[in-house]
């Protein structure tokens, strides 16, 4: 009954050096037709997609580039003045998620006065439960990934103060499992991508002493797969993405030196797209901008020097967290 | 039959269904509505007739039966299963036809799947997911151009070139289109692109329309009927436009409304309200399992339903969990399901351990185990012991059970004498797999949990050296793991 190992082969001609260049192509263009399909067809995530793009131009130092009034006033109409809350785009209802990916492109530009503060508080404060979670919007639905949203959104703000933070942490702690991981819910089963929401989260409550570190690290280490790559759970595929999740919260553990460093940098280098620049979520797929943001951000915590400094807390620029005075905690020996 | 055709068959015996004097149709109708919705795979709305099939029909009519028991194979997936019961009968001559599609539609999908999903396979399961024997099943193999390996009968597919080379719909490409995950890059021709583009251009106008009128029409005291079925069929494409299922459920709040002000309260129709959406959810989640939009919609129903049937929801949850058993929408709906119908922890202890023995190497079964809380007394955590432990030895590569071995260790009641009897066992597994990084792993665990004299920190050391030679990528870590000592 053995299984084989799920991974994928890199081919002998993947690329090997950052095409730096044409990622900047890829990324400028993306947005730039209204009328292409793939773009059109995913309004209702857009905020989120011009933080993963608007990030990601920035770590290669090209925010110049970006019709930042332009982007500001967008996402002023995307807020509902009812909430507080912003939507994905115009028309699309308050959530959460976006909430905070307008937030931290606004934080980005050092225009965060463009919107209504006292809204955006109003509203993340409203979606706080009795047990400390959080629900993405007023329809109910609780994660995890909310629990960040809010914590991030808030510290941003510096309004940190206006939840109830112990009831917040409480519920993270409750979703810790038996292999040290975090979920999305209490005793839902861990995934690299909710682990890394959870030490973000506890990151910005300075509440990483709660954490098993060591078992949870290790089963992070684990994450890495023969190719260079990281899944995001045992027995599946390798994903640029999980470059991303893993790396940041092996960061967070100080414990990044716990995998192999340049075997994951041939894996990202290999997921680009040598034709039209962007990274894929695998070598040979079709590149979009939000494995883009996190295949740079991972080669960022990596020590690719082209690229500017992620801050491993907040997946922003390190210089932006420093101009707004915020030190997210990271364990360190 | 071409597609037109068959649509237009499906709709005439849709409605004489539903047309139908004292709402029973005639035996001949629900068996071939039945059978068309094999054809079309639907499996979901074969599932709905076959309840709505008067238990009367069904007796008097064997050959229902045998219609269904092909939909449930294919339910199942059981590719053998669905070839038996398609061939073992003689069909009638209102089904023959149809079920001779259903037949070929059902091989070439899976001829699809093979060679989208193999590299290489050996003959016989292809021959049994095609229901062809071997050698003209080895023939048409050739023909397709795939190689086949006469003497290791091994078959390697050669991957589809072209993006609608499928049997995919084209809402399913879309979907594909506008998720970021796994879309392989295919070579197009330019021919092919100004087409692709034509068509993309269609279907980007018409979902903004779509978006528009829904928009517009959204009203906190009543709703557009138009609105709420475009609606639907946005969500079916793209389960994944968040502000759309909040429409829905707005619609739902003030159906729910109405019935309350209601003289006479009108609860079927409201309870019928209920379970189109849920029909809704299951056809979205049918297409994307993994839509968290959908699945907390169906969540969100329930738990307004006025007659909510948790048992149902209970044997779905299996039915998924069967179908992906790694999917984590499906281990948490059944978290919620089982708190709700109270299903004794014992039963479930049960379960996690039915499927832990189905597929040692599934990590969710253990996952779930873990929650059971069941590490309480000697007992238990001998009985988990053993149970890892046959695990971690039928197939020592595979990773999940490790993790699981590692919390059993972990716990305070494990006795000396059971550590010794493994790490006993564990020096003879290794001498039949000497290769095994994991193995030495355990062995660390344990002897780490033990006196930590001399001889065991020399222990200790030659086995982190051996894991760094086995595991390079983790050297970092097991240099650590050793620097403490």
């Amino acid at each position: 009954m053995a299984t084989p190992i799920k991974d994928v082969i890199l081919k002998e001609n993947a690329p090997t050096t950052i095409l730096f260049d044409k990622h900047v192509e890829f990324l400028r263009e993306y947005g730039k037709n209204e009328d292409n399909f793939e773009f059109g067809m995913t309004d209702y995530l857009r905020i989120s997609g011009m933080y993963w793009g608007l990030t990601a131009l920035e770590l290669l130092n090209q925010t110049h580039s970006t019709p930042q009034d332009e982007i500001v006033t967008y996402i002023k109409n995307c807020q509902d003045p009812e909430s507080g809350g912003i939507g994905a785009c115009l028309g699309h209802d308050p959530h959460l998620l976006h909430t905070l990916s307008a937030v931290q492109i606004l934080a980005m530009y050092d225009k965060l006065d463009a919107i209504d503060v006292e809204g955006v508080i109003r509203y993340v404060v409203a979606l706080q439960q009795p047990d400390g979670s959080f629900t993405g919007d007023k329809w109910g639905e609780v994660d995890t990934r909310f629990s960040l949203c809010a914590v991030a959104t808030l510290s941003l703000l510096k309004r940190l103060d206006a939840i109830n933070a112990e009831g917040a942490v409480r519920f993270v702690e409750s979703c810790m499992n038996f292999d040290g991981g975090f979920g999305s819910r209490p005793l839902s089963e861990s995934h690299a991508g909710l682990v890394y929401c959870c030490l973000g989260f506890l990151s910005i409550m300075n509440r990483l002493d709660i954490v098993k570190r060591d078992v949870l690290a290790w089963w992070l280490c684990e994450r890495q797969l023969p190719s260079g790559g990281l899944n995001g759970r045992p027995e599946k595929l390798p994903d640029v993405c999980y470059s991303w999740w893993v790396l940041s919260s092996l960061t967070l553990l100080g414990r990044l030196h716990w995998i192999s460093a340049e075997q994951l940098k041939r894996f990202i280098l290999a997921c680009q797209d040598t034709e039209t620049g962007g990274f894929a979520d695998r070598p040979g797929d079709v590149p979009d901008p939000y494995h883009s943001l996190f295949a740079l951000a991972a080669l960022s915590l990596l020590g690719q020097h082209e690229i500017k400094t992620i801050n491993p807390t907040y997946c922003m620029p390190q210089h932006v967290i420093d101009r707004m005075q915020l030190s997210p905690q990271i364990l360190r020996d | 039959m071409v597609s037109s055709d068959i649509i237009k068959l499906t709709e005439d015996l849709e409605k004489q269904e539903l047309e139908a004097q004292n709402g029973i149709a005639t035996p001949q109708v629900y068996e071939q509505l039945l059978a068309i919705y094999l054809y079309e795979n639907d499996l979901c709305n074969a599932k709905y007739l076959w309840k709505r099939i008067p238990a009367s029909v069904k007796a008097s009519t064997p050959e229902l039966t045998n219609v269904w028991t092909v939909a449930q194979n294919m339910w199942k997936r059981d590719f053998p299963g669905i070839y038996k019961a398609l061939n073992s009968v003689t069909w009638s001559d209102s089904v023959a036809n149809i079920m001779k599609q259903v037949q070929d539609r059902v091989r070439s999908r899976s001829v699809d799947l093979i060679a989208q999903a193999y590299s290489s396979i050996t003959l016989d399961t292809v021959s049994a997911m095609t229901g062809l024997p071997p050698d003209i099943c080895a023939a048409a193999c050739v023909e397709r151009g795939w190689q086949v390996e006469a003497d290791t009968r091994m078959v390697h597919p050669v991957r589809p070139i072209s993006e609608t080379s499928g049997q995919t719909s084209s809402e399913d490409q879309l979907y594909k289109l506008t998720d970021f995950h796994g879309r392989i890059k295919v070579r197009t021709t330019e021919e092919q692109n100004l087409q692709k583009h034509k068509e993309q251009q269609k279907k980007l106008t018409a979902y903004r329309m779509g978006m528009k009128q829904i928009l517009a029409t959204r009203d906190a005291d009543s709703y557009n009927k138009d609105s709420l079925a475009l609606s639907a069929q946005l969500l079916t494409i793209n389960p994944d436009i968040y502000t759309l299922w909040n429409y829905r459920k707005e619609v739902v709040l003030i159906e729910i409304k109405k019935s309350y002000q209601d003289e006479v309260a009108d609860d079927q129709k409201l309870i019928h309200f209920f379970e189109e959406e849920l029909r809704l959810t299951e056809q979205c989640l049918l297409s994307n399992p993994k839509s968290y939009g959908s699945w907390h919609h169906r969540y969100w129903i329930l738990n307004h339903h006025t007659k909510p049937n948790w048992q149902r929801e209970f044997d779905l949850c299996n039915k998924y969990v069967s179908l992906d058993d790694r999917n984590f929408h499906c281990w948490d709906f059944r978290r919620l399901i089982v708190n709700k119908i109270g299903i004794s922890l014992a039963d479930e202890i049960a379960f996690s351990t039915e499927r832990i023995n189905i597929n040692f190497s599934n990590y969710s079964s253990w996952h779930y185990r873990s929650t059971l809380q069941i590490l309480n007394d000697e007992n238990s955590v001998a009985n988990d012991l053993i149970l890892v432990q046959n695990a971690v030895f039928t197939d020592p590569i595979d990773t999940s059970a490790w993790f699981y071995l590692r919390w059993v260790l972990s716990h305070p009641g494990i006795t000396k004498i059971q550590k010794e009897d493994l790490l006993n066992a564990l020096e003879q597994l290794q001498e039949l797999e000497p290769e095994c990084k994991w193995i030495i792993m355990a062995k660390c665990w344990l002897v780490k949990q033990g006196n930590l004299e001399k001889d065991a920190i020399c222990r200790l050391k030659r086995y982190y050296t051996e894991l760094i030679k086995l595991d390079p990528l983790r050297e970092g870590h097991y240099k650590d793991c050793f620097k403490v000592f």
